[in-house]
């Protein structure tokens, strides 16, 4: 792997920039030589994405969304701070895995699936995931 | 005059190659097209996922969905083409038991 490394972006609340930050950090994770992470990295970027824009700015366009990535050697974090009100996260990260029929219910599963933590501050408008890039078979994730 | 079991199988199974990733910027026309091939009568629809590296989580809602629907209607989603990645991110929320998988014995050729 390489040097340590930091990118920050700031966004306005469009599902269709989520496509450009995705395939932006795809390709710098397998500069990295990360490529076992890059579906991970992205599944986690683009939940944290979707999560800030469509319940924390609510679809408003005119929403603004800080993002932070920064790793070292051995783990990678993600950072989206959405501004807004923010939400219960206790009492979604204590709710049991959707049902096979129910539609809606996995975001924060996924977090839990692929990130080896998940932090948010007291109102819950910034998540911070992490991710170890070793040790991944005593980590139990994905 | 007997109903011809080929036309009626034309009628009522329909292949469907998303272009690329099923994610949430995409979802609300891939449900529309969904949606409009049931209203036509699809009964099985397999989903082929060729074009599809990355699923989130309003692509999986929309397939459970699908699912239901079709479900309903006595049909069957039927998925095909998984990559190795989406597998196992359906495994983990147990949906390889709930879709079918394409590879299933019980779905011969498809």
């Amino acid at each position: 792997m390489e040097v340590p490394c930091r990118k920050t972006w700031s966004i306005h609340a469009d599902l269709e920039i989520v496509n450009s930050i995705c395939s932006e950090i795809s390709q710098w994770s397998v500069e990295q030589n990360l490529q076992e992470h890059t579906f991970p990295i992205e599944i986690l970027m683009r939940e944290a994405l979707n999560n800030a824009i469509i319940h924390g700015c609510q679809m408003n366009a005119a929403g603004n969304i800080q993002v932070e990535l920064w790793c070292d050697a051995t783990a990678l974090w993600l950072k989206v701070n959405d501004g807004g009100a923010g939400f219960k996260w206790e009492d979604a990260l204590r709710v049991e895995m959707a049902s096979d029929d129910q539609e809606n219910g996995r975001g924060l599963k996924l977090y839990q699936l692929y990130a080896d933590q998940v932090e948010f501050n007291e109102c819950g408008n910034q998540v911070t995931l992490t991710r170890l890039l070793k040790d991944k078979e005593s980590s139990g994730r994905v | 005059m007997q109903p011809n079991p080929e036309n009626q199988m034309e009628q009522i199974i329909r292949f469907y190659k998303p272009e690329g990733d099923i994610t949430a910027a995409v979802v609300p026309m891939i449900r529309i097209e969904l949606k409009n091939l049931i209203a036509e009568g699809v009964r099985d629809l397999v989903v082929d996922m060729s074009n599809t590296r990355v699923i989130d989580s309003s692509g999986i809602g929309l397939l459970v969905a699908t699912h239901n629907s079709l479900q309903r209607l006595n049909g069957r989603l039927i998925i095909k083409n998984l990559s190795k990645d989406l597998m196992e991110l359906l495994q983990a929320f147990r949906l390889d038991k709930h879709f079918n998988i394409s590879g299933d014995p019980r779905l011969g050729a498809l």
